[in-house]
């Protein structure tokens, strides 16, 4: 099982594996939210320093810019606008026992698949015309959302349009 | 430099990478005590004073006096504060400061990082500054420094917007995020560097960046006169210094990146100039846009809170998307 | 290296699934649905290294994912500031009902 040569790749595997887990164990186990928006900050730039060990890098600055950055900055807003009691909330042991039971046993038909899949080691060397030898990531992702994907990145564009007004006039204070 | 990266990564090389980190953070320490006492010699000449001229010759150790006075003083966390996140603001603060600093190329020869993606790893990273501020704010647990700390989220992340859009346009004549890609498709003659074709490009960019900065005409954040001293306000000691010094540091990212991406980074300005190495033509546009900004300093008076949101989404912002249009128009019309 | 992948995202997803299961706070259970899309996106870009076809799908889908993800969390920030200004709560215990 664990026959992984230990190298340069496989470490920073290790590392990222290590403070996504922690960042998003913490975000559900601490106490404050602001302390959970940050926990979670640190998972969306582990991501994005996995993205980068895949070969991704426009996709891993990209998740660095709008979650580690927007995303994470817009939740803080969120919680400065609104009040988050201290109190603790009533505990609901028959609820999140459930809750647990139910994402744990869904984490052991996903591993269990993920252990029977037999995955041919193809794209793993990026030869032979695979996109891990592209060498300009970011110019091959370009010319493909404007030639195979120029609808759906247009429908995106009209959807993001109308999510920014949307929140602006929702969160408008209204006229009294 | 640029050998080194693409060697193996051994821990010989390894300690070689890291004393280059080491000895360019020093640099960086070195130009942010001289831009300190190079702001107040400027804003002294423009105002007809004197500026700082006591310790040492000519003053010259005037911010290292200041420093080690601010490394020496007691490091005060109030009682009321959020302990764990005023501890970690600063560092959040300065850390993507120094990090954006990886890709600027200097010279042909002497770059850090060659990412193809530099721009948008630059952009991305300076964002995260922002939420070192906003979270120093409200860890702080006082009025003024939430304050502080909300002003100085919104504006970046609104200015952030024409910043990035006013910097499409040179990405759409030189067709690559790569800096290095950038500055070698400029041309030889000043006049075919990026600021000429990209004049409303360049002027979005450098309000934004001004504003970026959070410096005086847009310091809002850090108001004296109406929020004491922003999201800073409970900060003391070497936590304060390195807010200071990552506010510092980005003057210098911001102008570095206006000399690689609009003026032409290593080039001279005419081709039988070049006997000049690119370091000086590069330090020279560099150190002009700095005075630029304390130049701006000294002479514009701040503006208020709801002209600056004004300004970025209704003029910058539509100024910045026109630039792309007339870009992509021109490259369509023109080149192809 | 894609079972290591593919195991660290069902983690991901889980713990994501289990905060917003059981979460009644509605910035965690945002949070948590972050934390599921996240971990969908490092599946799509996991394979699109090391699948059997490997090839550039993988990361558009995710840029798409991502942008898609970003309005989502504008739209739900803005519902949840509306809210709590009618309610004065953010439990999602007590958001049962269209109209007061």
């Amino acid at each position: 099982m664990f026959n992984v040569e230990v190298n340069g790749p496989f470490v920073a595997f290790f590392v990222f594996a290590a403070i996504m887990i922690g960042g998003a164990v913490l975000m559900i186990s601490l106490e404050k939210v602001v302390h959970m928006v940050v926990s979670m900050a640190a998972v969306f730039l582990g991501l994005a320093g996995m993205y980068v060990l895949l070969d991704a890098e426009f996709a891993a600055f990209v998740q660095v810019l709008i979650y580690a950055g927007a995303v994470s900055i817009l939740m803080v807003f969120g919680i400065m606008m609104t009040k988050h009691n201290a109190a603790k909330e009533p505990v609901r042991p028959l609820h999140e026992t459930l809750a647990a039971v139910g994402a744990l046993s869904l984490f052991g038909l996903l591993f269990y698949a993920i252990r029977q899949t037999d995955i041919p080691e193809t794209g793993a060397a990026g030869a032979g015309g695979a996109p891990g030898a592209v060498t300009d990531n970011t110019l091959a992702i370009g010319e493909l959302l404007y030639t195979g994907y120029i609808v759906p990145f247009e429908l995106l564009s009209v959807l993001l349009t109308v999510a920014f007004i949307g929140a602006i006039s929702l969160a408008k204070k209204e006229a009294e | 430099m640029g050998a080194w990266l693409n060697e193996s990564m051994t821990w010989g090389n390894a300690f070689v990478l890291f004393i280059w980190a080491v000895v360019f953070l020093l640099i960086v320490l070195g130009f942010v005590t001289y831009a300190i006492y190079y702001e107040r010699k400027v804003i002294g000449w423009m105002q007809l004073r004197v500026g700082p001229n006591r310790v040492g010759p000519l003053g010259l150790l005037q911010t290292v006096a200041d420093i080690l006075k601010l490394l020496i003083k007691e490091d005060t966390i109030p009682r009321k504060a959020d302990r764990l996140l005023f501890i970690l603001a600063p560092a959040l603060a300065f850390v993507p400061a120094f990090a954006v600093l990886a890709v600027i190329p200097y010279t042909e020869k002497l770059y850090f990082a060659d990412l193809n993606v530099g721009l948008l790893y630059y952009v991305a990273l300076s964002g995260i500054t922002t939420l070192g501020m906003v979270l120093g704010g409200w860890a702080s647990n006082n009025k003024y420094a939430l304050l502080g700390g909300m002003r100085s989220a919104a504006q970046m992340i609104s200015y952030e917007v024409p910043l990035v859009i006013s910097v499409v346009g040179v990405v759409l004549l030189s067709g690559s995020l790569n800096l290095r890609t950038i500055v070698a498709a400029q041309g030889d003659w000043f006049w075919q560097w990026n600021f000429l074709p990209q004049i409303i490009g360049f002027v979005v960019f450098y309000i934004a960046a001004v504003s970026e900065l959070n410096r005086t005409p847009f310091d809002l954040p850090e108001a004296e006169s109406e929020l004491v001293a922003g999201y800073h306000v409970e900060y003391s000691g070497f936590r304060f210094a390195f807010f200071m010094l990552a506010e510092y540091v980005y003057v210098y990212a911001i102008a570095a990146l206006t000399t690689v991406l609009f003026l032409g980074g290593w080039h001279p300005p005419a081709p039988f100039l070049d006997f000049v190495p690119g370091l000086v033509w590069f330090l020279l546009k560099f150190v002009a846009v700095v005075f630029s900004f304390f130049w701006i300093r000294a002479t514009f008076p701040r503006v208020r809170i709801d002209q600056l949101m004004g300004l970025g989404w209704k003029v910058l912002l539509p100024v910045a998307l026109l630039n792309v249009f007339l870009t992509a128009l021109y490259l369509e019309l023109f080149v192809k | 290296m894609l079972p290591s992948y593919l195991t660290l995202a069902a983690i991901l997803f889980c713990i994501g699934l289990y905060g917003a299961l059981a979460k009644r706070n509605a910035i965690i259970v945002l949070l948590s649905l972050e934390l599921m899309l996240n971990a969908v996106n490092l599946n799509l870009i996991a394979f699109s290294k090391y699948g059997v076809v490997p090839s550039l799908t993988g990361q558009i889908f995710s840029v798409f994912t991502i942008t898609v993800a970003a309005a989502e969390a504008a739209v739900a920030v803005a519902v949840l500031i509306a809210l709590f200004r009618a309610r004065g709560t953010v439990d999602v215990e007590h958001m049962n009902a269209m109209r007061r």
